[in-house]
């Protein structure tokens, strides 16, 4: 047995309390009662996900509000709705008295459960849509295009339900807050045109909506006066106990509540679901909020909301080069549309064409932070006309930099150049948005973005991008997103302190690059791999994997000793950084086992050195040291003597350390960087 | 069912007991055994083995956590199993990695090699490493169970304790130098 599975065995003895500690059971609730449910829970189980929670509240609510009388919409604070007064615990409202229920429950709970219970209803009218074929009407195939490989197969609901895009409209947002019923309509399409294929199937056309999840695969369908649902696209929704649901905070506009959720066998005893007070009445707003979701798909719609207004206001930027056909003005290379004053608005009229600078200012800083507002119009310059001594045009410009828009005597123009090159792609994938910190002011989060730099060059179209909404001038703004090529400048909120410290920073990167070489894979290719046996005993069969990084790296400069590797880090790092470096590296003796494995007997007593110098030459663990990414261009200086400058800086990468510190300090004739080299 | 209550069926031998074991903690005790079979029938089998080992241990034995004490029977019958299949050594799962970084905290000419020979030092050791975890910030104590006990992967750790990668992965390094060192300290290696 090797040691190490012998340390993992004496580990699986560990105290139990220990083992139960780090990985909680789910705490239960006080009592569940699964077989006296009254609805049919395995069923449930094979429920769709998100949107079937959505479809089974609406057509729930549907059913007990037009079947019974509405106790959510007609009074709230009447006895039949949830009751507005405080909740008294321990007492128990014989109207709702049931012997399952442990009388902990307060009555608020219990009201609230028999709510819940009576919108139960609902799953049956979901799988009406989704077990259920209908005895009658055509399963009809349909592709979205003609060249779309994958159709889906959707069926005409049956008379019971709503026939048309509008009637469900309608029906959703009369039961449902605006942002629930908003999310559940936009997988419902209305298809323009029909065309039977050959085969029996259907090309159609879906109504554009500009979402991008109306042109792939809604779940609903008006085609042919008819709507359909769609056949496929199950999931494991859960199923969720409502007889354990209790309420937990109450506002004039609002009732949370938690419940039990179960889902893959896992049980969630914190889920929240929220009824809100809208448009006059009690409505629904989600059942199932996994964590944080509830956060993140208001998240995801405000996302969406703003990156479309800054693709409208991209797309008019646009159309506004297009549509004028021919450049007006020439300024060397770049060539200048004029911005033409009757395409002032887009079909939708959402936005205004900005006509000038401040037209464009105002425009942006309605919609984005100050910070994004202040990048985007560092693109936006004035100039004037001048004629050389040949009597050419040029354009002078206010900055020196070529902007993408430029006024000029009153009108605004647009540099085809950035038609070509610059059009800002903010390239967010809205969906995938995760809150991962909230303050009063800000909310910040994390999403994949579209890489295009990346992309282009061979590698992944994703990347994982930061971003942030901020509260700012009485409304909460998009502060930025940064994608390559698009990275947005720091506002000049930093002394010239900071900015110095920043270019200090800055020409430290080649200390940093040597620390971050030395932790890179991809140098793995240009030196001979060993395994070395570190313990000198044979006990260990398959050794640690190092490479021979004491001959030419053209891609990666290792140092070619350990006196040249203190060197390089005495050249960039404090006394006491490189010192630490050091520890981790030592020398060594090998001999050959002659069977592809080295024994080696250390000079120091190191688990796994990142480097061994052997006879000379170096060697680098496969598996070497991993770095932090750092921001160091939000880095601020705190205090500072003669030989120290304290500094703070933030590291936003998601779940990351977030505010760190650092020191700089004058050693060797120079200002060295202080950092602890493995964090 | 409360633990207790199923323990007490145990100790009445009825088997009932067992049907309220697997109703209870089946997923938690299958998805540890697929942590380290990385089958999902063959975790359905180790559980299956760990309730008639549990069934045969209680009584005597009286569990502190239930479901922790089984879960130990879980993962040494997954160990055993996995030993007679030498999965390990094809270096599937999270297993392979998690031997190859316990190793960082026995230090190579040790003589501790033979203390874990003897069993009358097993307990000792536990109760140093139990010792040595309890020490440990509530964070990092809970990383390296994870890792360690529950052979979980680092993204997963990340994602249960709500932290970055890299921080898990820090974590870990550090706690392993710290048991490293303790472990010398106490004796148990040079």
């Amino acid at each position: 047995m090797k040691k190490s599975e012998k340390l993992f065995m004496l580990i699986n003895k560990i105290d139990e309390n220990i083992i139960n500690e780090a990985k909680p059971e789910a705490q239960k609730p006080n009592r569940i009662t699964i077989e006296k449910r009254a609805f049919p829970i395995k069923e449930t189980l094979s429920f769709a996900a998100c949107f079937a929670v959505l479809a089974v509240g609406i057509f729930a609510v549907m059913r007990f509000l037009i079947n019974s009388p509405d106790p959510l919409d007609s009074n709230p604070e009447t006895s039949t709705g949830v009751q507005t007064s405080n909740t008294s615990n321990g007492t128990s409202n014989s109207e709702f008295n049931n012997s399952d229920i442990e009388p902990d429950y307060s009555k608020e709970d219990l009201e609230l459960q028999a709510i819940l219970s009576e919108l139960e209803p609902g799953y049956k009218v979901y799988n009406w849509f989704f077990d259920g074929v209908p005895e009658t009407g055509e399963m009809k195939h349909f592709y979205f295009s003609e060249t779309d490989p994958y159709g889906d197969i959707y069926y005409p609901l049956s008379d019971d339900f709503p026939q048309s895009y509008d009637e469900m409209k309608k029906l959703v947002y009369k039961y449902y807050t605006d942002y629930t019923a908003g999310v559940f309509m936009k997988y419902v399409c209305h298809a323009e045109n029909i065309t039977q294929r050959a085969d029996g199937s259907y090309t159609i056309t879906v109504e554009d909506t500009g979402r991008e999840e109306n042109n792939r695969n809604p779940t609903f369908i008006e085609a042919d006066g008819k709507l359909y649902g769609r056949y496929i696209g199950r999931g494991n929704m859960g199923t969720p106990h409502f007889n354990t649901a209790r309420v937990t905070t109450k506002t004039e506009s609002a009732i949370n509540f938690t419940y039990l959720h179960i889902k893959d066998g896992e049980e969630f005893d914190d889920t929240e679901g929220t009824i809100k007070y809208e448009r006059g009445g009690w409505r629904l707003s989600y059942y199932m909020g996994w964590l944080d979701q509830n956060d993140d798909m208001a998240l995801q719609s405000t996302l969406k909301k703003l990156t479309a207004s800054a693709g409208e206001i991209d797309g008019i930027f646009n159309n506004m080069s297009v549509i004028d056909g021919t450049p007006d003005i020439k300024a060397g290379f770049y060539e200048y549309y004029l911005i033409p004053e009757n395409t002032k608005t887009k079909p939708n009229g959402l936005f205004t064409v900005p006509q000038s600078c401040d037209e464009m200012e105002e425009l942006l800083s309605k919609y984005f932070a100050k910070r994004a507002a202040e990048f985007y119009m560092s693109r936006v310059g004035k100039g004037r006309l001048t004629k050389d001594q040949n009597g050419e045009t040029h354009i002078e410009y206010d900055n020196q930099r070529e902007p993408i828009f430029l006024e000029i005597d009153g009108k605004m123009y647009r540099s085809s150049y950035a038609w070509d090159v610059e059009t800002p792609n903010l390239g967010i994938d809205c969906d995938t948005a995760k809150i991962t910190r909230k303050t009063d002011k800000s909310i910040e989060f994390w999403y994949m973005g579209y890489d295009y730099e990346n992309w282009y060059s061979g590698g992944d179209e994703y990347a994982e991008r930061n971003g942030a909404i901020v509260f700012e001038d009485g409304a909460w703004k998009l502060n930025y997103f940064y994608n390559a090529g698009f990275i947005p400048e720091m506002p000049n909120e930093y002394t010239d302190e900071d900015l110095e410290l920043q270019a200090i920073l800055e020409t430290l990167e080649p200390g940093e690059d040597v620390r971050r070489l030395f932790a890179a894979t991809s140098a793995h290719a240009d030196g001979d791999e060993y395994r070395f046996i570190l313990s000198g005993d044979n006990t260990e069969p398959d050794g640690y994997q190092y490479i021979d990084v004491s001959g030419p790296q053209e891609r990666v400069k290792h140092p070619k000793s350990l006196d040249e590797l203190e060197q390089m880090l005495l050249e960039f790092f404090t006394e006491e950084a490189a010192a630490d470096y050091m520890s981790s590296v030592c020398k060594g003796t090998m001999t050959d086992n002659g069977n592809g494995t080295y024994n080696v007997t250390l000079d120091k007593n190191l688990f796994f050195p990142v480097y061994i110098e052997i006879d000379g030459k170096m060697f680098y663990r496969v598996s070497g040291a991993s770095g932090t990414v750092k921001y160091y261009n939000t880095a601020k200086v705190v205090d500072r003597t003669a030989d120290t400058i304290n500094y703070t800086y933030v590291d936003t990468e998601p779940g990351g350390y977030g505010t760190s510190s650092g020191t700089i300090k004058y050693e060797r004739g120079g200002w060295k960087f202080n950092c602890t080299m493995y964090n | 069912m409360d633990d207790n209550d199923i323990i007490e069926l145990f100790n009445e031998r009825k088997e009932s007991g067992l049907s309220e074991l697997s109703a209870k903690y089946g997923t938690y005790l299958t998805s540890i055994a697929e942590k380290i079979l990385c089958n999902h029938e063959d975790a359905l089998s180790c559980v299956n083995d760990a309730y008639l080992k549990a069934w045969n241990s209680i009584p005597p034995a009286v569990p502190n956590v239930l479901r922790a004490f089984v879960g130990k029977i879980v993962k040494t019958v997954a160990i055993g199993m996995l030993r007679m299949s030498g999965a390990e050594k094809r270096g599937g799962g999270e297993i392979a990695l998690v031997f190859e970084e316990l190793d960082e905290c026995i230090s190579d000419n040790s003589s501790i090699e033979e203390k874990f020979e003897q069993k009358i030092e097993e307990e000792q050791i536990v109760d140093s490493i139990n010792a040595f975890l309890k020490s440990c910030s509530e964070f990092n104590r809970r990383v390296f169970v994870l890792r360690y006990w529950y052979c979980e992967s680092i993204s997963e750790i990340a994602s249960e304790v709500g932290a970055a990668e890299n921080k898990v992965s820090v974590s870990l390094y550090r706690t392993r130098n710290k048991l490293h060192e303790h472990l010398e300290k106490e004796g148990y290696s040079i």
